[in-house]
């Protein structure tokens, strides 16, 4: 079934069993290997620049580099900071918490054990073995019943590398929100690389009955040396409603992975995401979605371009179990190619087992609209302002369903500055209101 | 202002505009009518230089240059507006910001700094007023979910924002309700000037009510076969197009 796996490459032969925090999930991972593009998961995206390569796991002390410093420090948030896999004290700062809360990095937490994963994500086992194996960090949440957090919690995940050396680095979270609990989460991820570095990071989360997580990603790894293989775990209760909302922004090689399990009448999944592949970089979104019990609900929009030479790939797989009846489940993707060397991969895929279910899904790649283009030029606006203008806000419209706004202006600033021009877009957030 | 001279065009390799010569003076209203797809809208894409309409022979000129020479950015600068039959919707870009990009696109071009804030603002509530739109008009989408009466009246509106020296309407009469109509004549009647000409397409003898033409013009398969003054217009009201291009009425 599984084909044959890079398990003799230079990247699992490289591996230093001393580094290893979990034995058990190393001899895991170095039995399956890393995966392939016999497997159905990894067709579109092929691991051969990491299997090529050997990588030193990154050690402690790595300095805040120049994207660390450009990160405005918001007073507003909990910040958490995470350097090559390690706790930043210096860059964190924790404010109070209301009684009963958890938040802390691993490192320092006590009592915390995080689920193996592999059974749930086939496509994805081998990689957290790899994750759980040499992780020794990560955020723990843990938010009691009926508690909201008024602060956002904000996690950075930062790679530095200033060696001629490819390092990785890797941390695993962990999320447990109690009944009635309301918590907004952010995520940013970036780097400053001289040589690839490979991250992982796997999250694993449960939300307890009429709990809402709000999670707001930003992904922006430098297109020639960041590499991250991400993957998102959550777990809902009755009622309980989930919203994350990704920007993948660059990245040699970035693969994420959106799991979102609806276990109990009344759950809801809004998941959300744009990219933008450039310069030979490669972004790939997976999720699934399984509604596991009656009155389910999930909304997924996901927008992205790809430009250069490069690659992107979405696959959006919708599980409805058998007795998940009333689920009400809705898809639709979107991709333009920016030029005739880009490739997008774009699959939505259902398996359905109830029969009293609306499931609605909508798949398009395609180029700029030629009469909105025309349009635009007519009113006096050059070809590659309307370009842009388009592009901009083809992925805004789906910016905007990012909870957190600092992110969102963050994020819609980088999609500028991926584009020719793009600094001309100067009042962006007046662009749709 | 504008000639056109023996103007051919064909789309998908199709030719439609099969040899038309129209002259347009400054301050001069004209009129085009003609049954459909007589090349109404391919004549007024031409002159707005919409890509995949290709020019297979003769010439137009304007304000002495040549005009298919020119991006479509390079004539909207130059002040040629083309006012579309069927407005795009551009969702995710708001109005507002389109209006003021065209409008710091036509300043930028005639070398005068970008509008202000203020000023934008002041241009823009006056003109939303004259078209009888609301505020909230100009935060959504360009076009967008607007009814077909909506985008010829938002059509207008760029218009009087832009002050283009050669107006040419395509249908912006069509899906007009009675007072809409009025308001865009309005409209298009504060323009009027000396300087300015306008191109009329149109169907009905009622926008011209509004906005009297000097010279009306009948196209029928790609040609122009009959000009005239205000009575031709009554007279296609009357009798439609049958007596003119020898089919029966
Ligand atoms: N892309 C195209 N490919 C082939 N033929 C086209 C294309 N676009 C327009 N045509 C044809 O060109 C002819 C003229 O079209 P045009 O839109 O200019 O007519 P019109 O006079 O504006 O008509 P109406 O009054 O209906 O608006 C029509 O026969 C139309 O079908
Ligand atoms: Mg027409």
């Amino acid at each position: 079934m599984s084909g044959p796996a890079n398990k003799s490459v230079p990247f699992v032969e490289a591996l230093n069993q001393q580094d290893a925090q979990d034995a058990d999930a190393l001899a895991t991972f170095i039995d399956v290997g890393l995966p392939t593009k016999a497997l159905e998961a990894w067709k579109q995206t092929n691991l051969r620049p990491v299997a090529q390569q050997a990588f030193a796991l990154a050690a402690d002390g790595a300095p805040a580099g120049a994207w660390l410093e450009a990160q405005d420090a918001s007073t507003d948030t909990d910040r958490i900071v995470f350097i090559n896999g390690h706790f930043s004290a210096d860059a964190s700062h924790i404010g109070d918490l209301p009684d009963g809360v958890v938040l802390a990095p691993r490192s320092q937490a006590q009592n915390t054990t995080v689920a193996n994963l592999g059974q749930r994500s086939p496509g994805f086992a081998a990689l957290d073995a790899l994750n759980a194996a040499f992780a020794h960090d990560g955020l723990v949440l843990h938010v009691p019943d009926n508690t909201t957090l008024s602060r956002p919690i904000e996690l950075i995940d930062y790679a530095n590398n200033t060696s001629d050396q490819a390092q990785m680095a890797h941390l695993r979270h962990q999320i447990v929100l109690g009944r009635n609990t309301h918590v907004q989460l952010i995520e940013r991820v970036g780097g400053d690389l001289a040589s690839d570095q490979l991250n992982s990071a796997v999250w694993t989360g449960s939300l307890g009955d009429n709990a809402q997580l709000a999670m707001s990603r930003l992904g922006a790894l430098p297109d020639d040396t960041g590499m991250r293989l991400q993957r998102i775990d959550l777990t809902l209760g009755r009622d309980a409603k989930v919203t994350v909302a990704s920007a993948d922004l660059g990245g040699k090689l970035v693969r994420v992975d959106t799991d979102v399990a609806l276990t109990a009448p009344g759950s809801e999944a809004h998941v959300s995401g744009i990219y933008f592949a450039d310069n030979g970089g490669h972004i790939d979104n997976h999720t699934r979605i399984e509604h596991r019990a009656e009155h389910t609900t999930s909304r997924e929009l996901f927008r992205g371009v790809a430009a250069g030479k490069s690659k992107a790939v979405f696959n959006g797989m919708v599980v409805v179990e058998k007795g998940a009846q009333k689920t009400d489940s809705d898809q639709q993707t979107a991709a333009l190619l920016l030029s005739d060397r880009a490739q997008v991969a774009s699959k939505p895929e259902l398996e359905i087992y109830a029969d009293d279910v609306k499931c609605a899904h909508g798949n398009s790649i395609g180029q700029l609209d030629e009469a909105a283009l025309f349009y635009l030029r007519s009113r006096g606006l050059d070809e590659q302002t309307a370009r842009t203008v388009l592009t901009f806000s083809f992925l805004n419209s789906v910016l905007e369903l990012m909870p957190d706004t600092d992110l969102r202006s963050a994020a819609a600033r980088l999609v500028r500055d991926r584009m020719p021009g793009g600094e001309r877009l100067q009042d962006a957030e007046a662009f749709a209101q | 202002m504008l000639e056109i001279n023996d103007l051919h065009a064909e789309v998908d390799g199709k030719t439609i505009l099969k040899g038309i010569t129209l002259s347009v003076k400054a301050g001069e209203v004209h009129a085009v009518m003609g049954p459909n797809g007589s090349g109404k809208s391919t004549l007024a894409a031409v002159l707005a230089g919409r890509p995949g309409y290709e020019v297979t022979g003769g010439s137009v000129s304007y304000q002495g240059n040549d005009l298919l020479d020119m991006e479509p950015e390079e004539r909207a600068a130059a002040g040629v507006f083309l006012g579309f039959q069927y407005p795009v919707e551009i969702p995710g870009v708001s109005n507002s910001y389109f209006l003021k990009a065209a409008v710091n696109a036509a300043r930028t071009a005639r070398g005068e700094p970008e509008i202000d804030a203020v000023s934008f603002l002041k241009e823009l509530r006056a003109a939303l007023k004259d078209m009888d739109m609301s505020d909230d008009m100009v935060k959504r989408g360009v076009n967008e979910g607007f009814s077909g009466g909506e985008k010829k009246r938002n059509e207008i509106l760029q218009m009087l924002m832009l002050k283009p020296k050669l107006g040419v309407l395509d249908e912006i009469d069509s899906g007009l309700d009675i007072d809409a109509l009025k308001v865009v004549g309005k409209g298009i009647n504060a323009l009027r000037s000396p300087e300015r000409a306008f191109v009329l397409v149109t169907h009905y003898q009622r926008l011209l009510d509004h906005i009297e033409p000097d010279v009306v013009h009948v196209l029928a398969d790609g040609q122009i076969i009959r000009t005239g003054d205000r009575q031709l217009a009554l007279e296609l009201e009357d009798k439609g197009y049958g007596w003119l291009t020898g089919e029966a009425a």
